[in-house]
């Protein structure tokens, strides 16, 4: 029984290191920029566009928020809505930003579902400023979990934009 | 009543440590796989983003993510619920769609509410603990009631559905964010700490981290640590304590596998040091140190001693790591760092293993034994079982016996003196015999 037990651990292990090397086809994916620019059309992932239109600075309650406007385009196959898509998350300074959207005008256009093949506009989403000096970094990424480059597979990295106050 | 009284002596740690025993079996082989997971990582030999590491850790990472629904079924049997309602209710917790949406609300900065008017915090149940134990216990305090209330003709149909609706909404709305309510104040006085007395944030880490990670709290730490490490370079808050506190863990389990006495317990406590080793640690918390109690004072005192070390010498995790001995490569940015971050670990695992020597512990019984090792129970104790259940059958039927002994006495009175009393009644018996008994019942 024991003996068993060490052959089938052995099998276990072997197997498992013996799967990692043999993937050999060859797979490709999209592959996202690392940075991009303001008006610039984002392709994050292999069905999401990303275009950022405007970043403005607002206030409410004594405190300073970013708000940054964008278009999204749904390129895939379903009817779809941005939660299920992808995520915009802000820095300063290397501190991430709380999201706020006490300062966007129609917060419901993030859950709003758009056809396949559509664009969404004027969509934003609001972060509290740190400072008003430092220029914000802004990580955009998709809903693929990872990306295959050179037929080999990498964990999916979201596109970063850095954006200077107004 | 004896039981009663004895379910009310039940201390938090009593409770949380039944809830635990019969699903550590499940922890201890998950734990084992991350460890060899990591070790695999580590070695070069599977690849972070393979098929093979996501199976891998899939095997050792589904328990601890679906670790509610486990807790769920275990708590169910300890508060007397409804074990499998008490699943739906942490399979609804952890259902993708839901948890998708808090991630993302999270992100936005979105504010969830229930029909537009009941706020729900946000909260993190995927792998949580305290949540789903207190939302099972507000279960069997509802079900008692539904089933008062519910006539009996509509019990199949309104039972489950109320049951359902009134823990899940309750859990969402009061009982699962409490975790992250606790947590939330702890970062806020953490991060106090750590801008005035920086030292003592490992001390306090490393010595109260089996309660963080009851509570779940220590989630509420992960964006101190990754705002130091974006910002510094380096964490000096959570990572060095939490150290402290696993090695501590494992000296409680390497000297429970030297001093016990049950060969099953030896062995699970000895799996659990090891992978305590490799910061899982909660085969030893749950299996070992809250069941004993003692040890899990020692691992307070070692972790805390251990995390006082880590404090005063200020060592720094330069990377995001389980923490356990293979994120020492995290610590080995300069040499000085690295022997520190070494003396902790042992200065954490000997002074907890030397506590838990001293101290001592109560050696758990063998049912519990075999509770927590998944193992069948032994002959010899089957039969010792077998025993006291004949022992308390025969105690039962002579108890039977006697009662039927006293019942015949009493029916016989009463039939004398029904009897008497008839006869009286019907002028049979003489009425001297009864003024010529009384004089007898005054003296």
């Amino acid at each position: 029984m024991k003996k068993f037990s060490i052959l089938l651990t052995v099998i276990l292990l072997f197997s498992l290191v013996g799967c990692s090397k043999s993937e050999k086809k060859e797979f490709t994916s999209h592959i996202p920029p690392k940075t991009a620019e303001v008006g610039e059309d984002i392709q994050i992932d292999e069905t999401n566009h990303i275009k950022i239109t405007d970043v403005s600075v607002k206030e409410s309650e004594d405190s300073k928020f970013v708000v940054i406007t964008y278009d999204w385009t749904n390129d895939s196959k379903k009817a779809t809505t941005s939660d299920k898509s992808f995520t915009i998350t802000a820095k300063q300074d290397d501190v991430g930003l709380t999201p706020d959207l006490k300062v966007v005008e129609d917060k419901k256009k993030l859950v709003t579902q758009i056809d396949e093949g559509d664009t969404l506009s004027g969509m934003e989403q609001g972060f509290a400023l740190r400072n008003e000096e430092s220029p914000v970094v802004l990580s955009i990424k998709g809903s693929m979990f990872s990306v295959f480059i050179d037929g080999k597979p990498q964990s999916a990295y979201p596109v970063e934009v850095t954006v200077e106050l107004p | 009543m004896a039981a009663t009284q004895k379910e009310k002596k039940m201390g938090v740690f009593d409770i949380i440590g039944g809830i635990f025993k019969p699903i550590l079996i499940v922890i201890i082989g998950a734990g084992v796989l991350q460890a060899v997971r990591d070790v695999l990582v580590q070695v070069g030999a599977i690849s972070k983003v393979s098929s093979s590491y996501i199976f891998l850790d899939g095997l050792g990472n589904a328990v601890f993510y679906f670790l509610p629904i486990f807790l769920a079924i275990a708590s169910a049997q300890v508060f007397k619920a409804t074990p499998f309602l008490a699943a739906a209710t942490a399979a609804f917790l952890l259902y993708p769609n839901i948890v998708n949406m808090y991630e993302w609300a999270n992100n936005v900065g979105w504010n969830l509410t229930l029909f537009g008017a009941i706020p729900i915090t946000y909260a993190k149940y995927p792998s949580s603990v305290l949540p789903i134990i207190l939302i099972v216990f507000v279960q069997s305090k509802v079900e008692p009631l539904l089933k008062k209330i519910i006539p009996d003709l509509l019990m199949s149909i309104l039972f489950p559905v109320l049951t359902l609706f009134i823990t899940c909404i309750s859990g969402i709305i009061i009982l699962g964010p409490i975790g992250t309510w606790i947590g939330d104040a702890l970062a806020a006085g953490i991060t106090w700490l750590n801008n005035t007395v920086s030292w003592l944030v490992p001390t306090v880490v490393g010595a109260l981290s089996p309660f963080l990670v009851i509570t779940g709290s220590h989630y509420s730490l992960f964006p101190v640590a990754t705002q130091n490490l974006a910002q510094l370079g380096y964490d000096t808050v959570l990572i060095p304590g939490m150290m402290a506190s696993n090695m501590a863990l494992a000296g409680v389990s390497f000297a429970i596998a030297i001093r016990s006495k049950q060969k099953m317990y030896k062995s699970y406590s000895a799996s659990a040091g090891i992978t305590s080793f490799f910061g899982i640690s909660q085969s030893s918390l749950y299996g070992n140190a809250i069941p004993l109690k003692k040890p899990l004072y020692a691992s307070i005192i070692g972790g805390g001693i251990g995390g006082f070390y880590a404090g005063i010498t200020a060592i720094k995790a330069r990377s995001f790591v389980t923490p356990g001995l293979l994120a020492l490569v995290g610590f080995s940015s300069d040499t000085g760092n690295l022997i520190n971050s070494i003396i902790t670990c042992v200065i954490s695992f000997a002074a907890t293993f030397a506590l838990t020597i001293i101290m001592g512990f109560e050696e758990p019984d063998a049912n519990t034994v075999a509770e927590l090792t998944g193992q069948a129970v032994s002959e010899k104790e089957t039969a010792e079982m077998q025993k006291a259940a004949e022992e308390a059958r025969d105690a039962a039927s002579e108890a039977e016996v006697t009662a039927a002994e006293i019942g015949y006495e009493a029916d016989k009175v009463t039939i004398t003196s029904g009897a008497t009393q008839l006869g009286q009644n019907l002028g049979l018996t003489e009425k001297e015999e009864q003024s010529a008994d009384k004089p007898d019942a005054k003296e």
